[in-house]
């Protein structure tokens, strides 16, 4: 079986004032279908780039990253758009949720924009499968902090994604929200067989993956908790 | 182009204005004398004053251009008897009637001419003034220079037909009746072969233009040659 | 696509508060546009059936003599085909009444149709239009001036000899129109028919008459088109072509004036309603980057993004003109008849389908030229910065982003040259407005950061709003821009009002017109003439020696022009031109200033003229003669009265409000040096009525004859009507675009006060009290206001200026108390409109604005 996300060799590096810093270096990792991988480090290690590479927001300068069997580095920006919309969900700490967007729409929206007509059906689904059936047409700024990060969570896999890239989730909110919040997280990649790439700080949370990573001078190694 | 701006200012364009259609308005001046001018051997020279209008003045040509210029020219080219130099002054004043003349004549007179040619009437008939009244004042214009003893002709004006055949009549008869009454030589007409011809007047057909000017000098020349002294006083 | 009108469409709809304070804001910049260009096209028309009245016609052709048949064909081949066409022919003669007495009047003979424009008012027939003068036209019948018939003693239904024909007086004329070339006559006219000139044998060879035919053209022509069409195939320069525009009459530069002023306006409200559009949607933008990075991070590419933003501009633009037009549509009705209670001129005000049409183009079209600058951060947004903690994303200027301005730049020009008149006056308008602008980038950037330097030791309050202003000195300098852009174009308008105001007199008392205007006065006349008119009660005023004088010398140089001149000379078309260019001029003496005139600069006369002091003669010049001669104070001129040669040295520049109506030279001598020259005299007589006028004008003819008299009354009271409308519009715009241009900074500072919420509350959690907030709101908008006001007012002064040497023939007058004020209302509007948002912003609870951030 081919690895969801194949990352090899990787190399990211900023110009900085006058000296380059070299954030990622000949990184590379790899995630099956389902598996769920936590990544630690401390702040500044450059974890943000990483999630940045891996969500084709951004381009290494060297090596690969390949989404099921898809290089995202070989694309146009518009393909990798695509690909985002296809094979993959972002769930981010500060939620990022669009405001004027009630709690339906924000999740239909991935599939809207690929091209979905009864998305709204399908976002009702899913917010009734993270326990919001009853909060749908309401908007953000009306909703709790847990809520919000349910809906992305709804948002992130409502396109049946291969891949959910974390970033955090729990980091904005109260410790017995945010075990609820990645419970449900961890559910749904489990049901629905989705790979999960969490990035995170806590080390609980990472022992509850199948493996954990520590992201260290620009490289990736195993994690001994 | 600044200067019509100026004109257009509406107030002045109204007095300007009048002496444009109401009356031959004289825009030039005209320096037919200059002190330089004067040959530094043959002393005085013989002055001729023109009393008269825009039509003298030169309105709408150059300096140059005017008759009492090109007469002045002429006299010392063809009558410089005995190297006498001739000097015409330009009296002309733009708008003026003969009353103006009348009063201006005393101005000229303190500084005696040697000779007077009376160039008027033209802005009276334009406004209509009874012809009686400009020959009130034509009269005492000689009389004046006669007082001082400068010899005198007076130059005939006539009007456009639009005024009315006996308006004409008598706007015309007024300058022989003059004459006669007051024992002067007449030029018949100023604008003999000028006046009502397109080809020698300013696309105002009022003012002569260069070729009416150069017409002009011809006529006041052959009568004005005929009562020059024969040697220079 | 299907996706971007429903997304664009669902947010507008879930966000409608923030829609709807978009829209009002943008509405009411429009709703400005739209009743400053209702006013001007209004005023406009207004002026154009006005301008229309004092020709008759659309289009005519006037010579000094009659027109060929090659020249007619020619002229109607070049109009088109349904043209109305009437001749008219006037000249002066002596008219005889039944007493034999005759008199030089003014003949005009018509055509049917005449006037095609405006109409005769008679005392017995009423109002008649051209075509309904069918008894003039049928029988020798004539019209004549009420004060003819003293003149000419005769009454109505007695016969006027005129050349060969007798005509019956049939009727009095109040008021005509058409055939305004000239503002005053030397003789009452006389309106007959054309169809009986002949029989009077008045125009033969050799006649002096004025041909004139003149045109109707059909709806919708192009009237300055077709008239420089008819000036290139007649090419005689005896001919002369008036558009309604040109007709002569001394209201010509005063109209030319009104329409470059109207056409300012105009530009000026158009840009002011760019200005707020453009701010706004900059607002926008930077408003919705976090969620543009969000949509990107969700799968949608960059350019459905880009569709999606500018699918809501267009929405928001439309929804914003729809009610600023409705508005004005309602509005503009209640607005004329307001001010039609408050002046005597009518004008019919209405909302134009181009007006309307311009206002969507503007909201919509402009908004998004003006935003393409911002909306080139979407190309370079960082959606990575999503995953940073706490990160607004968002994009770093660029100094290439300016490059992103100029399209709309660009359209701005076009749109100026569309707006305005004057191809010259939207140049210079355009470049005032671009330089201002770089100068303003560059001042503010300098100057923000000057302040965060100087003001670090400053109090608390000052230091915060000093840093804020540097440290967000992309949002800041927006902010000045607008602000400064905005004071410039409100200032503008009344700054250039006033100029012109004082060049027209528009403050001046209307009761100066005279109704007499002697002339040709002789020295020795004077007495006599003065003592029979005191004797009637009617004592002669404003009595003015008039001396004609030739310049000689100009600061030392011999005046003279090139030799060029004389080939001119011998040119017609030039000759026609020529005549004007002269050394001859009037002049005058006397020694103290009249009530009409006032000093420019130098000082006045030191009193009478001491020839043996070996000085040369003071004299005052007027200043745009001056200027026109290149003449400044302390130069000297050599003046030539009659053969004597006066050295005269410019001690002081006067201007001269001619709407005063008095007498007035360009050159002033002191009293003293010309006392003696050959001089005619002027004088007015005011306040006659009109059998007083009659019978004064009677007498004055039969005892001084060579004495000339003018009517001014009646083409003066025209004239101070059109002075008294222009004045009105003038300050109705003036007034109007204070107005707009305040509403959009009204605008501008809520917008910017809304766009700061978020730091505000970011204080207020870290710990700022509201007192110290409000403090540091005021100081910082103050210091955002005061100083894009104070560099604003500055900038349109040097842009009136400029224009006024452009465009309004150096026409220009400062104006302190207006830039003062109009700095302290920006202050004071820009601190209470800060101050109201930024309470509103407090009462939000911190804590989810940071959440939303």
């Amino acid at each position: 079986m081919n690895p969801i996300l194949k990352v090899h060799q990787i190399h990211k590096s900023y110009q900085q004032g006058d000296h380059q810093v070299e954030v990622l270096q000949n990184l590379s990792i790899e995630a099956d279908r389902g598996e769920k991988v936590a990544i630690l480090g401390p702040s500044g290690c450059g974890k943000s780039t990483l999630l940045s590479l891996l969500a084709g927001l951004d381009k290494p300068d060297r090596g690969s990253v390949e989404i099921d069997g898809r290089d995202l580095v070989r694309m146009s920006e518009d393909e990798r758009s695509i690909i985002r919309s296809q094979k993959l969900g972002i769930v981010f700490q500060q939620y990022h949720l669009m405001r004027n967007l009630t709690a339906v729409e924000n999740v239909g929206l991935p599939i809207e924009l690929s091209g979905s007509s009864n998305f709204r059906d399908r976002a009702s689904l899913a917010l009734e499968g993270v326990g919001l059936s009853h909060r749908l047409g309401h908007f953000p700024s009306e909703l709790s902090g847990g809520e919000c990060q349910r809906v992305a969570i709804a948002r992130a896999l409502i396109g049946r994604p291969s891949l959910v890239l974390a970033d955090e989730p729990s980091g904005n909110l109260d410790q017995k929200t945010g075990e609820e919040i990645m419970n449900l997280l961890f559910g749904l990649c489990h049901d629905h067989k989705i790979t999960l790439l969490l990035v995170t700080h806590n080390q609980e949370l990472a022992r509850r993956c199948d493996r954990a990573l520590l992201l260290k001078d620009g490289a990736l190694q195993n994690f001994e908790g | 182009m600044s200067i019509l701006h100026h004109w257009a200012n509406p107030w002045f364009v109204s007095l300007l204005f009048l002496f444009t259609t109401g009356c031959p308005d004289g825009g030039q001046t005209t320096t037919a004398n200059s002190p330089t001018l004067i040959h530094p051997t043959t002393g005085q020279p013989f002055r001729i004053l023109i009393l008269g209008d825009s039509l003298t003045e030169g309105y709408g040509v150059s300096p140059s251009q005017c008759y009492p210029t090109l007469l002045e020219e002429m006299l010392n080219e063809e009558h410089s008897v005995g190297g006498t130099r001739y000097e015409v002054i330009n009296g002309g004043v733009t708008g003026s009637t003969t009353s103006g003349g009348a009063s201006r004549i005393d101005w000229h007179l303190q500084n005696p001419p040697d000779f007077l040619i009376v160039a008027l009437g033209g802005n009276d008939g334009l406004r209509g003034i009874p012809p009686e009244e400009s020959k009130k004042n034509l009269r005492s214009i000689v009389l004046q220079a006669q007082k001082r003893e400068v010899p005198v002709i007076i130059a005939g004006m006539k009007m456009p037909p639009n005024y009315g055949s006996q308006y004409l009549q008598r706007f015309e008869n007024m300058f022989p009746q003059l004459a006669e009454e007051l024992n002067i030589p007449l030029l018949p007409f100023l604008l003999e072969g000028v006046g009502g011809e397109p080809q020698m007047n300013l696309p105002d057909r009022i003012h002569p233009n260069p070729a009416g000017h150069q017409r002009i000098c011809q006529t006041v020349y052959q009568h004005l040659i005929k009562h020059l002294p024969k040697t220079q006083p | 696509m299907k996706f971007i009108v429903r997304h664009a469409w669902r947010e507008i709809r879930n966000s409608r508060s923030f829609c709807f304070f978009y829209s009002l804001n943008l509405a009411l910049g429009l709703m400005g546009f739209v009743v400053v260009d209702a006013f001007r096209e209004s005023i406009e028309s207004k002026v154009t059936s006005e301008s229309r009245e004092l020709l008759g016609a659309d289009l005519a052709l006037r010579a000094r003599r009659s027109f060929t048949t090659l020249e007619l064909e020619k002229a109607r081949a070049t109009l088109p085909a349904n043209t109305g066409e009437a001749k008219a022919v006037d000249f002066f003669s002596m008219a005889a009444g039944p007493t034999g007495r005759s008199r030089l009047v003014k003949v005009v003979a018509i055509d049917h149709g005449f006037p095609f424009h405006g109409s005769f008012t008679l005392r017995e027939g009423g109002k008649k239009t051209g075509d309904q003068l069918s008894l003039l036209h049928s029988q020798k019948h004539a019209w004549i001036y009420p004060e003819a018939r003293a003149q000419l003693g005769i009454k109505l239904g007695q016969e006027l000899q005129l050349g060969e024909t007798k005509f019956r007086i049939n009727d009095l004329i109040i008021e005509e129109s058409g055939l305004a070339f000239q503002p005053t006559d030397l003789a009452p006219k006389v309106f007959i028919s054309r169809t009986y000139l002949e029989e009077t044998n008045l125009l033969r060879a050799g006649s002096l008459a004025y041909h004139t035919y003149l045109f109707r053209l059909p709806e919708g022509a192009d009237i300055p088109a077709f008239g420089r069409g008819l000036e290139r195939v007649l090419d005689s320069p005896e001919i002369r072509t008036y558009t309604h525009r040109q007709a002569g009459h001394r209201a010509g530069r005063l109209l030319r004036y009104l329409s470059d002023f109207l056409s300012l306006v105009s530009l000026v409200a158009l840009f002011l309603a760019c200005l707020g559009s453009g701010f706004l949607f900059h607002g926008f933008l930077n408003h919705r980057m976090p969620e543009l990075a969000t949509l990107i991070s969700l799968g949608a590419t960059r350019s459905t993004a880009l569709r999606i933003f500018l699918f809501q501009l267009f929405l928001l633009g439309f929804f914003a003109s729809v009610p600023a037009t409705v508005a004005s549509c309602l509005l503009l009705p209640m607005l004329s008849n307001l001010l039609s209670g408050l002046s005597s001129t009518e004008v019919q005000v209405y909302v134009s389908l181009r007006s309307i049409l311009l206002t969507f183009g503007v909201a919509v079209g402009a908004g998004c030229l003006l935003a393409l600058p911002s909306l080139a951060k979407v190309k370079r947004l960082r959606p990575t910065e999503l995953f940073q903690e706490a990160a607004r994303p968002g994009s770093r200027p660029l100094p290439m982003s300016m490059l992103h301005a100029l399209p709309g730049l660009a359209a701005f020009w076009a749109l100026c040259l569309v707006q305005s008149h004057s191809d010259k006056l939207a140049n210079v308008f355009f470049g005032c407005f671009l330089g201002s602008l770089i100068l303003l980038y560059f001042l503010a950037r300098f100057g923000f950061g000057l302040g965060e330097k100087f003001l670090h030791n400053a109090a608390l309050p000052i230091r915060l709003a000093a840093r804020s202003l540097a440290r967000n000195r992309a949002g800041a300098l927006t902010g000045f821009l607008a602000i400064g852009l905005g004071v410039l174009l409100l200032t503008l308008i009344p700054q250039t009002h006033h100029g012109l105001g004082k060049e027209i007199g528009l403050d001046e008392p209307r009761s100066n017109l005279p109704s007499l205007f002697l002339f040709d006065l002789q020295e020795e006349q004077l007495p006599a003439v003065q003592s029979l008119l005191e004797s009637e009660g009617t004592p002669l005023g404003n009595v003015t020696p008039w001396v004609r004088g030739k310049i000689k010398t100009l600061k030392g140089l011999p005046y003279q022009r090139s030799l060029r001149r004389e080939e001119e000379m011998n040119n017609p078309d030039e000759q026609r031109r020529n005549a004007f260019r002269n050394r001859s001029f009037n002049l005058s003496y006397r020694e103290h200033l009249l009530e009409s005139e006032q000093l420019l600069a130098g000082r006045p006369f030191s009193g009478r003229y001491e020839p043996t002091t070996g000085k040369p003669a003071e004299i005052s010049v007027e200043h745009k003669y001056a200027q026109a001669l290149g003449l400044n104070l302390g130069d000297r001129m050599g003046i030539e009265v009659s053969g004597i040669l006066i050295e005269a040295e410019v001690v002081n520049l006067r201007r001269v409000r001619w709407t005063s109506f008095q007498p007035n030279f360009f050159v002033q001598m002191q009293p003293g040096v010309l006392d003696r020259a050959p001089k005619t005299f002027l004088g007015t007589l005011h306040h006659l009525s009109q059998e007083k006028k009659a019978q004064i004008q009677d007498q004055l003819v039969r005892k001084f004859p060579t004495v000339s008299i003018l009517d001014v009354e009646r083409t003066g009271k025209k004239i101070l009507q059109v002075v008294g409308q222009m004045t009105w519009a003038l300050q109705l715009m003036a007034a109007l675009s204070i107005l707009a241009g305040l509403v959009i900074l009204y605008c501008v500072v809520r917008e910017k006060t809304r766009s700061q919420s978020w730091e505000i509350n970011l204080q207020k959690v870290l710990g700022s009290t509201t007192k110290q907030l409000r403090r540091q709101v005021w100081v910082e908008f103050g210091l955002l206001g005061g100083g894009a006001a104070i560099i604003g007012t500055l900038l349109s002064l040097v842009t009136s200026y400029l224009l006024s040497v452009q465009v309004f023939d150096r026409v220009w007058s400062f104006r302190w108390d207006l830039p003062v004020l109009v700095v302290l209302c920006v202050i004071i509007l820009s601190v209470i409109t800060a101050d109201f948002g930024a309470r509103r912003a407090l009462r939000q609870k911190p804590a989810r604005l940071l959440q939303e951030g």
